[in-house]
């Protein structure tokens, strides 16, 4: 697992194109907080919040990209396992290098969107940052889910393109939106489909966010839930795979 | 000749650049009429002459004989031989049959081989692709898998390299089928299957990353040394793997194969995509790989004059199973024709001193053909700057 992670991350950091699109999404997240900071009433930490309601979409998208897309066209996977590595630990592996590529991005982001505006003389209240950091958090782990939910279907059905349209509907929240529609539209269904809303990924990072630190055990209900949406889909996937032909 | 000769000798197109012992055994491995002819290059004054196919004196008519299935008989470019698959173990001589383990109660010891599978069987759906296959491959063998299009050889490379799991059977690799340490000992396997890398990336990068994921050490060195071995060390460093030729994918593939010295090599279709000189380049490699380190090799392909040329053993897969395993030597010995290859000029004399003899001449072919004659001679159409 050392070696695959160390021969991954050290093809993906050295990538021309991986270092550039990280220094647009950096530069985007300044350029963002710095706008964000003068003149609007509701606040430094609503105006960011749409920048980082967003980081599923384009962060988690090149992630996966560079991951796992380039990795499963050049059939690393073959070699690691055909080299005596477990099933299930290149699958982990895989996934490890999407959360310490994630972390890695959301923690700059997070600085970012700290010290931007220190640096531009507007200091960050300290519930400020407590309120850039969750959400921040709450964004990685709808990443890392994401990622899971995709990465299912990618090594579960051995495809590159349903793995990725996958993870663009669940990471763009299309799929929240069906559901939402859908259980709206179904008059009987509409008590049912709030409390579905309630139990969905985006239900559960936004409730948290907003009101965190109430009471211990919703807020641990909550983050078991998030830890499930990462760990069903994980659990599912390495499941499929052992069963997977690796041509 | 040590490892490390071989490591930084290695040929250059060229037969002459090869290491003298290393060359010998190259071509004392791959004994017999054709290769004296088709496996050197036709210099200028051999392309004159001709090669008598004579009948051995036990020689039956072919209408006599069981004639190969469609598609089994590979006419040899070169020498116009006719070289007949065996299509069935019923084909083969006394001596063949007697040496596979397949046959007769013989005890199996699997500590003995590299590889030893023990009546697979694999299935997709109703689909049955082998059918209690079992092959035995030693410690030190050049094992050529041989089968038609869709007999399962790659299905069953994949399974010994995991990548494919089997309904049913055993597999022992190095001795073992427990699979902890079968999957340790796989750590010691190089194998080309297909020749999947990254587009963007140049040769060097491509194995850059594929030694991290091994775990080779020795880097800039070790991947200089199987670029040079599989012919890719002159490439441009800004050619990236997208702009590669088949032939030059498939040579990239054998280099990340070599990568760490393995114990077993197995090769797909590693003569895929190359021209003559190549092909001949990398059996002689094979070979003396096999010689020098004592690499046990394991590879299959559908050009069976380059696998009968490399490999010590043979196994037949037919019908979801191996048919028949036989050693280079009962092959030689199923031969109907014997060669003798002598100056264009002297054709007739030749056949009257034979005739004279009591010797029919079944066939006159030339030795090789006029077009590989010319190409690669040095002033004719081979001719490189």
């Amino acid at each position: 697992m050392r070696r695959y992670l160390n021969a991954d991350l050290h093809r993906i950091t050295l990538k021309k194109s991986f270092i550039i699109l990280m220094l647009l999404e950096f530069a985007a997240a300044a350029g963002f907080s710095l706008l964000s900071i003068s003149g609007r009433s509701s606040g430094y930490k609503n105006e960011i919040s749409s920048c980082i309601l967003f980081m599923p979409l384009y962060l988690g998208t090149f992630l996966y990209h560079f991951v796992l897309s380039e990795d499963f066209r050049a059939g690393t996977m073959q070699t690691a396992i055909g080299r005596g590595m477990t099933r299930p630990a290149a699958y982990l592996t895989k996934f490890v290098e999407i959360a310490l590529l994630g972390a890695f991005n959301a923690a700059i982001v997070c600085a970012i969107l700290i010290y931007v505006p220190a640096l531009a003389g507007t200091a960050v209240k300290i519930t400020d940052i407590r309120a850039i950091l969750l959400p921040v958090i709450m964004a990685y782990i709808r990443i890392l889910s994401c990622s899971a939910i995709g990465m299912m279907f990618l090594y579960g059905g051995m495809n590159e393109m349903t793995g990725f349209g996958v993870y663009l509907m669940v990471s763009s929240g299309m799929v929240q939106s069906f559901l939402n529609d859908l259980t709206g539209r179904i008059s009987v269904g509409k008590s049912i489909g709030k409390r579905i809303a309630a139990f969905t990924l985006s239900g559960l990072t936004s409730s948290f966010c907003e009101k965190p630190g109430g009471n211990i055990l919703p807020d641990l209900l909550r983050l078991a839930g998030m830890a499930a949406y990462v760990a069903v889909p994980l659990l599912i996937g390495i499941f499929l795979f052992s069963k997977r032909e690796l041509d | 000749m040590t490892d490390n000769d071989l490591n930084t000798s290695f040929p250059q197109n060229d037969e002459a650049s090869l290491p003298d012992n290393a060359s010998n055994e190259a071509s004392n491995a791959s004994s017999g009429p054709p290769e004296s002819t088709a496996d050197a290059p036709a210099s200028s004054d051999e392309g004159n002459r001709v090669f008598l196919e004579t009948p051995p004196e036990n020689y039956v008519p072919e209408e006599t004989w069981s004639p190969a299935a469609p598609g089994e008989e590979n006419k040899n470019s070169h020498t116009g031989a006719s070289q007949t698959a065996v299509s069935d173990a019923s084909d083969m001589p006394d001596t063949a049959r007697d040496s596979s383990p397949l046959d007769g109660p013989q005890e199996i010891r699997p500590e003995i081989y590299a590889v030893y599978a023990d009546c697979v069987h694999k299935s997709y759906g109703s689909h049955q692709v082998l059918t209690g296959a079992t092959i035995h491959v030693q410690r030190g063998d050049i094992y050529a898998l041989i089968g038609q299009d869709g007999s399962g050889r790659t299905t069953l490379l994949r399974m010994i390299l995991g990548l494919t799991e089997f309904s049913a059977g055993n597999l022992y690799i190095n001795g073992t089928s427990d699979e902890t340490e079968i999957r340790t000992r796989r750590s010691r396997i190089g194998f080309l299957l297909g020749t999947h890398f990254f587009p963007e990336l140049n040769a060097r990068k491509n194995l850059n990353y594929y030694r991290r994921l091994k775990g080779v050490k020795g880097g800039h060195r070790e991947i200089t040394r199987v670029l040079r071995a599989a012919g890719l060390d002159q490439i441009d460093r800004k050619c990236t793997f997208d702009h590669f030729s088949e032939g030059m994918k498939q040579r990239l593939g054998i280099a990340n194969a070599l990568l760490g010295n393995p114990e077993l090599l197995i090769l797909d279709e590693p003569f895929g995509g190359s021209d003559a000189r190549e092909k001949e380049r990398i059996r002689n490699y094979l070979t003396a790989l096999n010689k020098e380190n004592g690499t046990t090799i394991l590879l299959t392909s559908n050009d069976l004059t380059s696998l009968e040329l490399t490999a010590n053993r043979f196994g037949i897969l037919k019908g979801g199973k191996i048919i028949h395993e036989f050693e280079k030597s009962d092959l030689l010995n199923t031969r109907k024709f014997s060669g003798l290859t002598v100056p264009m000029n002297d054709l007739d004399k030749a056949c009257a001193i034979l005739s004279q003899q009591g010797i029919q001449a079944e066939k006159v072919n030339e030795a090789s053909t006029a077009l590989e004659d010319y190409f690669y001679q040095p002033e004719g159409g081979g001719k490189q700057s």
